[in-house]
């Protein structure tokens, strides 16, 4: 079905046909040019996150790994010793009970 | 009302009909689109751009010479004055500069400038939207009596043309920075969703829920602009 010439569609699409051709101002090119010449001569910053001392004090990258695997490890071990512990409980309790009782 | 909402210029494929390159016989310069762009290298642009990553200076130049003009089509999409395009084409190309050393020799170099381009766009919306939000309104203040005066507005070559772009880009306005960039692409660029996905690291789904919205808020703004 064909869009009526006067309806918001035609009005839109007719209104997009003229926005897209508007070409832009001519820009100055040597003033480009020197720009950029002038920020590629520019020394450039440090990029490390911190100061060279902290970086060199605290290796971050490695540290960071370190911590997450020694919390890893750490969560792995504590979760299998608090298994072992809930398994051994009852037979405790069982040789507690064939001596005795607890005093 | 309803008609607009299932209608060709604001659905799924609403440049298809405006803005494909065999519907744009009107439109002089060709589309910035990635997807129009070879994706192999240039061997002119790379041995330039390895140039200057090496510290020529005359290859810098040469390299804003050969692609100033399509940036600077690109980012007048996007801005609002001839002052804010001299600073967006000049920051575009200093992050050019800046990021150099990190471009790689394989990836095509104007895809990797576009990219840059879009981003420095997207970043002005972004600015304006949070300068908007902060700015006080011209005339509420108790002593003053007139609105500033606006810019003069640069007829440019073709008047009809710079007014048609002036109100899409007023209507554009009232959409988040996202979707300005997104609908700025796609409509005044002829980008598709996809090299907008692509460009801006979204997912295609995402984009067109965004442009899907995006276009929803449009098509009421627009209603509201015009009587019909």
């Amino acid at each position: 079905m064909k869009t009526p010439p006067d309806s918001p569609d035609s009005r839109w699409e007719n209104l997009l046909r003229r926005a897209q051709a508007d070409q832009p101002p001519a820009l100055d090119l040597p003033s480009l040019q020197r720009a950029a010449r002038a920020e590629a001569r520019r020394p450039r910053p440090d990029e490390r996150p911190a100061s060279p001392a902290w970086t060199a004090l605290l290796p971050f990258r490695p540290l960071l790994s370190t911590c997450l695997a020694g919390t890893c490890a750490f969560g792995v071990l504590a979760s299998w010793q608090v298994w072992e512990w809930w398994q051994v409980l009852p037979w405790a309790q069982l040789l507690a009970a064939s001596q005795g009782g607890a005093p | 009302m309803l008609v607009l909402a299932k209608s060709p210029a604001f659905t799924s494929t609403p440049s298809r009909a405006i803005a494909s390159p065999s519907a744009r016989s009107s439109v002089d310069s060709p589309s910035s689109s990635p997807s129009s762009r070879s994706d192999t290298p240039d061997p002119d642009d790379s041995a330039c751009a390895t140039r200057a990553q090496a510290g020529d200076m005359s290859a810098l130049d040469e390299l804003v010479a050969r692609h100033h003009a399509a940036i600077t089509r690109l980012l007048w999409r996007f801005a609002r004055s001839r002052a804010d395009l001299d600073d967006l084409v000049q920051e575009t190309f200093l992050r050019m500069v800046r990021g150099l050393p990190g471009w790689r020799p394989h990836l095509p170099f104007s895809h990797w400038l576009l990219r840059i381009a879009t981003n420095t766009g997207r970043d002005y919306f972004r600015r304006r939207r949070v300068r908007d939000r902060w700015q006080v309104p011209a005339g509420s203040s108790p002593g003053e009596t007139d609105a500033p005066t606006p810019e003069a507005v640069d007829p440019g070559a073709d008047p009809a043309a710079r007014a048609a772009s002036e109100e899409v880009k007023h209507l554009l306005d009232h959409l988040s920075p996202d979707e300005r960039a997104l609908l700025t692409l796609h409509h005044l660029e002829g980008w598709g969703l996809a090299d907008i996905a692509r460009n801006y690291g979204w997912t295609l789904t995402a984009t067109k829920l965004r442009a899907w919205r995006a276009r929803r808020r449009l098509r009421a703004l627009y209603e509201s602009a015009s009587p019909s």
